[in-house]
């Protein structure tokens, strides 16, 4: 597929693949709850949520920063986009930078600005808290997260990720880095504050960051957070599950098949565990998880060394 | 066209510095100058350095965002709510800053700059890493070091309570003595 | 059929539901809950995300108030259902029914939105607000001052914001309408208040008050948009100097027990004191808080895991709970609750979550989530429960010292699981586990 028809279906495969995340996270949800069938419900329920938001009124609230607002709503949704732009949709990705890692890295750190950003903007009290929230999520998720996709570069000598994937083809490094891709597991829910992670947007903030938010600004604001979410678990599969390697599928289904095992197995992570306090975890991330993905950093360069040395 | 862009970026990242002081917001203002800085990372990235394009965006990101929450706890008036003008000395502040910047503009169009010698390489990046870590590796690693063992200290030095105090003279209390338990329980 | 009308009606089947307890109405909140769960439509996290605002009992006037400023924060298309305290099961059906249709009717969308809108206009009649950027709508301070100063004379509350109390120093009044020009589908503006209602709620001014404390008595003379003072600066819990927040909270939060108000000084997220009242002085008529032994238990611990962000044992606890009241034998439901048990008591995340810090006995949630597991499991083993753990619950006035020092989190999963309840008494005479109101 030439560049160009990818820019154009990568959208399209992005949205659909956040209608599926949305059916999803229904249909655990109605598990989790003890309720029984409905299952045609829950594909119907995310139009029906759109629906609603669309003809919501918008609204907004004394002395708010409507253009930070808009900006943090806006930069949530175009950094999603542009952090998945580096995925191999197949065997090539729309814009196979040489930096691709960097890249995801340096997109997926605006929804830090973004979330705090639509916190800050309506000036409410349990809103700011909930960016407040995001904040400290994000300094609590970003250094075992910088190790993890590191220490997949580091595999394979690139931070390209095509280079990634060809340095796959005999072996999954998630098989051989287990400790890098759970703790990028992890990083992928907190960047998107999804699952346990929603600390932000908690109900006992009252809707947190998007607490004053209704209407298309809702719609926006929750839309670019499941595009984060699919866009860093599109990026799992090209760093840790090896992009499009697998038998008799075309690469660019297997890409489909993990990203989407890998998303469900996001969502009934958020159904499986309660949010996740940021003063409780910010210990455990630091105390336990960051000196964890340093030493398996510390594994894989030895191994990488041993092989012949990595390195163009 | 590659004029025109550059022009063009190097325009808002002037206008994003002005803007930081124009604006009321501290909030604004932290944000204006992020604008500014990821405008000079893209023209970085247009001289073909992607590695350092990137990372000067990631990192201004996420400096940015702490330097709001600092902003907003420290200084007044961080949503410009109140029309406050914290301006000092505003004359001679324009004055010095005007001819520094015509200094610096006289200074890099009246430089000697040195010709184009080699070829460039072909992956930057790698380039970079080798010039970095072959020659230079026992400074990068001692700079690294004392850079981080200087934020520890830092740290430290700041805190009101230290081991002692949570965890008692012997160091050996079952609960570490704070307002808000951590994960871990130490 | 236009775009409008065929989104509202796909939108009209699933409203996010809002249910305002009123303190004494335990036994009608409960019927509400089990209605709007059975109909799958799921509750909403506050008023811009509601379509639905049912009103679970009879409010007092204090109460009515906050309602009536709730009301106005809800977005369009909006219903509002008020249920008297008699109202049984089968008047809650009907009206319930009724809601998707009404919420589907485009002409009655637009007529909502024109009401907000007048309301909103009224506002502009004083103009430009002084200062600041403009931005269309944006209502005059003088317009907003006039209504703070009715809603304080309405409420009993204390003097405006430039007016120096010490304890209220700072007073943040999210006042104002604000309309929002934003539309779809023909909708007009909306007037707003950045509060849940009134004085309660939370007041729609954060730490953007203003900071550096050494601004003396100035802001007296130069008072910001809305009424808002200037915060004061002062060292919280950990030693920092940070802005003062005075802050009424509640009694409009999702899984708040009903009629309280919390008024805390918040520094940050962290709660630096805190009062608590209940609206209307809480008259609770005798026999109010009788249920069945394990009704209230179960009512306490969704409570504490909807809080704590589980929502599906949350929800698998209130069904159980429903299908106690509406009469299912012990031996019907001993599995699931036995298996509930099980499921909270296994989550070592939940327990991380919810143990106080360094074994402090007065915050542990995890100890109190545990004594209502264990009368649960009891029950369902057919052993007698026997009687609440009544030192445990605080009066209403010891439960502000309690949240002295606590972050808002910790804070709110400490009030679920105290449960706090008006009574003529501090201790609470009932023999079952009377649930909050």
């Amino acid at each position: 597929m030439a560049a160009p028809a990818m820019v154009l279906v990568l959208p399209v495969l992005l949205v659909a693949a956040v209608w599926c995340v949305a059916v999803l996270d229904g249909v655990l949800a109605d598990r989790a709850a003890g309720h029984r069938g409905g299952a045609g419900r829950s594909l119907v329920r995310p139009g029906q949520e759109v629906a609603r938001l669309l003809a919501g009124q918008r609204r907004t609230t004394q002395a708010a920063d409507g253009l930070l607002r808009w900006a943090g709503i806006a930069g949530l949704i175009v950094a999603s986009v542009l952090a998945a732009g580096v995925v191999p949709l197949g065997w090539k990705a729309p814009a196979d930078l040489s930096v691709g890692v960097v890249w995801f890295n340096a997109m997926e750190v605006v929804a830090w600005a973004a979330v705090w950003l639509v916190g800050w903007g309506p000036d409410s009290a349990l809103s700011l808290v909930g960016g407040y929230r995001f904040v400290a999520q994000g300094l609590a998720y970003e250094l075992p997260h910088m190790f993890a996709i590191i220490t997949a570069a580091l595999g394979a000598g690139s931070l390209r990720m095509s280079d990634i994937v060809d340095a796959q083809a005999g072996l999954w490094f998630a098989v051989w880095m287990p400790a890098a891709f759970a703790a990028y597991l992890l990083s992928a829910a907190a960047m998107a504050f999804w699952g346990p992670f929603d600390a932000p947007l908690g109900r006992d903030v009252a809707g947190g960051a998007a607490a004053e938010l209704s209407g298309v600004d809702r719609l926006l604001f929750e839309g670019g957070r499941r595009l984060l979410l699919v866009a860093a678990a599109a990026v799992a599969v090209p760093l840790f599950l090896g992009g499009g390697h697998g038998p008799w599928l075309p690469a660019g289904a297997w890409v489909l098949v993990k990203t989407l095992a890998v998303l469900a197995l996001l969502v009934w992570l958020r159904h499986r565990l309660p949010v996740v306090r940021m003063d409780r975890w910010t210990e455990i991330s630091w105390i336990v998880l960051l000196p964890l993905t340093m030493v398996q950093a510390l594994a894989v360069a030895l191994v990488v060394l041993a092989r012949g040395g990595g390195g163009p | 066209m590659t004029l025109a862009v550059l022009l063009a970026l190097g325009v808002l990242a002037v206008g994003g510095g002005v803007l930081v002081f124009v604006v009321d917001s501290m909030a604004r203002a932290t944000f204006c100058l992020l604008a500014s800085f990821i405008a000079v990372a893209v023209m970085i990235l247009m001289t073909g350095l992607a590695y350092l394009g990137t990372v000067i965006i990631l990192m201004m990101i996420i400096e940015m965002v702490i330097m709001a929450v600092f902003m907003i706890m420290y200084m007044m008036n961080p949503a410009g709510l109140m029309p406050m003008s914290m301006f000092h000395n505003t004359r001679g502040a324009a004055l010095i800053s005007g001819l520094l910047f015509a200094g610096l503009t006289a200074g890099i169009f009246l430089a000697d700059w040195p010709e184009k010698r080699g070829e460039r390489p072909k992956d930057p990046t790698t380039a970079l890493g080798e010039t970095l870590m072959e020659g230079h590796m026992l400074t990068m690693m001692t700079l690294g070091v004392t850079l981080f063992s200087t934020i520890v200290a830092t740290v430290v030095l700041a805190t009101g309570r230290g081991r002692y105090d949570r965890l008692g003279d012997g160091l050996d209390a079952a609960h570490a003595d704070d307002p808000a338990g951590g994960g871990v329980g130490r | 059929m236009d775009l409008t009308r065929a989104l509202l009606r796909l939108a009209a089947r699933t409203p996010h539901v809002l249910i305002v307890p009123v303190p004494g109405a335990a036994r009608l909140r409960m019927d509400v809950e089990d209605a709007v769960g059975s109909r799958r439509w799921r509750e909403a996290s506050g008023p811009a995300d509601t379509d639905l605002l049912i009103v679970a009992g009879t409010p007092g006037p204090e109460m009515r108030t906050v309602l009536a400023r709730v009301w106005e924060l809800v977005p369009a298309p909006r219903v509002r259902i008020d249920l008297d305290t008699q109202a049984s099961p089968g008047d809650i059906g009907r009206y319930l029914d009724e809601v998707p249709g009404r919420l589907a009717d485009p002409l009655r969308a637009r007529d909502e939105a024109r009401t907000a809108a007048r309301r909103q206009a009224a506002d502009d009649v004083h103009g430009h607000r002084p200062g600041g950027p403009a931005r269309g709508g944006a209502p005059a301070a003088a317009a907003v001052r006039t209504r703070l100063d009715e809603e304080r004379q309405l409420l009993g509350g204390d003097g405006g914001p430039d007016r120096e109390e010490p304890a209220r120093d700072g007073e943040h009044e999210g006042h104002g309408g604000h309309a929002e020009r934003g539309e779809h589908g023909g909708h007009a503006g909306h007037s707003e208040h950045a509060e849940h209602g009134g004085r309660e709620g939370h007041a729609g001014h954060g730490e953007t008050g203003g900071h550096g404390g050494h601004h003396g008595h100035h802001h007296m003379d130069m008072p910001l948009q809305g009424g808002l003072g200037m915060a004061d600066v002062a060292e919280d819990r950990d030693g920092l100097a940070l802005d003062v927040l005075n802050l009424p909270l509640g009694p409009v939060l999702p899984d708040w027990p009903a009629g309280l108000v919390l008024d805390v000084v918040m520094q940050g997220d962290v709660i630096a004191s805190a009062e608590a009242r209940f609206l209307d002085g809480a008259r609770v008529p005798r026999g109010a808080g009788e249920f069945g032994p394990v009704v209230g238990d179960l009512d306490v611990t969704a409570r504490v895991l909807a809080v704590a962000g589980w929502p599906g044992p949350a929800a698998r606890a209130r069904a159980l709970r429903d299908r106690v009241r509406r009469g299912a034998v012990r031996e019907e439901v001993e599995n699931e609750l036995t298996a509930l048990v099980r499921r909270v008591r296994g989550s070592r995340t939940l327990r991380l979550m919810l143990r106080g810090p360094g074994g402090d006995r007065k915050a542990d949630v995890a100890g109190l989530l545990e004594s209502r597991l264990s009368r649960i499991e009891a029950h369902a083993a057919g052993r007698p429960t026997g009687e609440p753990d009544e030192p445990g619950r605080p009066s209403v006035r010891e439960l502000g010292g309690r949240l002295a020092g606590a972050e808002w989190a910790a804070a709110r999963l400490l009030i679920a699981a105290l449960d706090p309840h008006p009574g003529p008494t501090a201790r609470h005479a009932s023999a079952g586990a009377g649930p909050a109101e």
